[in-house]
């Protein structure tokens, strides 16, 4: 892809990413690589519909060095080490998809269901990234080592970040970490209701007990 | 005509909270005016609402308690322009019975505050009091107030406090959560609000006032 496709396609996923309630406002960020050296970003605190495609960031993997008055979203070194860690890699996406930041903010590993699931997500369990405030050394490099060897990992008390070979790759990664923080959330309630069919009244029962302990 | 697509600007806001399962009957949505404010009419779904239900109020106006209490919001707190009360599902389930619940993600922090507090009536002096310095609450047995500079910012606050509920309650099921410590939480909504929101935001306002 042309360097005007690549950052027309990081514009598009943004709108993909809001539209989905995968990102609230002008949180999450997108990169895609660009070739061995360079990555397209989004950039910092702009809102994904009015962003346009030449607002979008190219970024030197190795330096972090742009060349533009607009400044990259401040988590562009996790995304960088990702693509100089993983060659493979071609799309990465740090979203707060609603159920999987439950399970990031509990910073926990939590096992993954079912096969489908584990290609997805390249392991049979999703790591969290140690805490740390949003664009410091902390953030980044708990992130990097929970993603090691995975498609996926938690950031806690904060969202989650995937990695895929291309961008419709990482949304489905996107979509699986959701599905199986859904899903391990509900067989919990479950287990303790004695239930196979979860709803929202079965959920506050079992928060309820916690809550009034 | 600025008022026109004035209306059209909250009614984007209500398709949007429909479109995100936060809303119930009779839930109402307003946006400040010079002269007062625009408001939904409470009688139907918000996401059927035209724009002949969407109409101005005075300052002084106030044709029942409701609005009276986005008025009292508009008339002290000059920081918000825009009101929505709404009922989303992990937010009412979290206002029948806690008096507050924590921030656990960093964007909870940032947008509301490090915690949400449940005011003890939707009455205006109890609403005022539990919103005080921060842009959202919730209404014990009832819904979500979400406040912002902007509709944008009032329906991004909405979303936020639902999804914070969520998370609260579903990492409370699976572990204890682990909340956001105050110096953080403080520091990032000192940030978001001076630092990171103020060029996107002033955009929207600048956009608002003009009517779209």
């Amino acid at each position: 892809m042309t360097e005007k496709e690549v950052r027309q396609a990081v514009k598009d996923a943004g709108v993909k990413l809001l539209e989905s309630n995968l990102v609230q406002g002008t949180w999450g960020n997108i990169s895609i690589r660009l070739d061995d050296k360079k990555m397209v970003v989004t950039p910092s605190a702009m809102d994904y519909i009015r962003m346009r495609p030449e607002d979008t960031v190219v970024v030197d993997i190795e330096t972090l060095e742009y060349d533009s008055p607009i400044k990259p979203t401040s988590e562009k070194k996790i995304h960088a080490a990702i693509y100089r860690d993983r060659p493979e890699i071609g799309a990465v996406i740090h979203s707060h998809p609603l159920w999987s930041s439950a399970l990031a903010a509990a910073r926990k590993e939590i096992p993954v269901i079912s096969e489908e699931h584990k290609k997805l997500l390249g392991g049979d369990s999703v790591r969290a990234g140690a805490y740390g405030l949003p664009g410091t050394k902390k953030l980044t490099n708990g992130a990097v080592e929970a993603i090691k060897g995975r498609n996926a990992c938690f950031l806690s008390n904060h969202g989650i970040v995937v990695c895929a070979e291309t961008i419709e790759g990482a949304f489905d990664v996107c979509k699986a970490m959701e599905e199986n923080s859904r899903a391990y959330i509900e067989s919990v309630v479950g287990r303790e209701l004695n239930k196979e069919e979860i709803d929202i009244d079965d959920i506050f029962e079992v928060f309820y007990k916690r809550a009034t302990k | 005509m600025v008022e026109d697509t004035r209306k059209k600007l909250v009614l984007d806001c209500c398709k949007k909270l429909a479109e995100h399962n936060l809303t119930m009957p009779g839930d109402v949505v307003s946006l400040r005016t010079d002269e007062g404010m625009l408001i939904t009419s409470p009688d139907k779904d918000v996401a059927s609402l035209t724009e002949e239900d969407v109409r101005f109020v005075g300052k002084n106006a106030a044709a029942n308690a409701t609005e009276a209490l986005h008025l009292a919001v508009y008339g002290t707190r000059e920081d918000i322009n825009a009101v929505i009360m709404n009922h989303a599902p992990f937010c009412t389930g979290i206002a029948r019975k806690l008096k507050s619940f924590p921030a656990t993600l960093d964007d909870m922090a940032q947008i509301i505050g490090p915690s949400a507090k449940v005011s003890p009536s939707d009455k205006a002096a109890d609403v005022l009091k539990t919103l005080s310095g921060r842009n959202a609450c919730l209404i014990r047995n009832g819904g979500v107030i979400a406040t912002g500079r902007t509709l944008d910012e009032a329906f991004t606050g909405s979303l936020v406090l639902e999804k914070g509920a969520l998370c609260y309650v579903g990492s409370s099921i699976v572990a204890k959560p682990v909340r956001i410590g105050l110096f953080d939480a403080v520091l990032m909504r000192l940030v978001y609000k001076l630092k990171y929101s103020k060029k996107d935001q002033a955009a929207k306002l600048e956009e608002q006032k003009q009517g779209g």
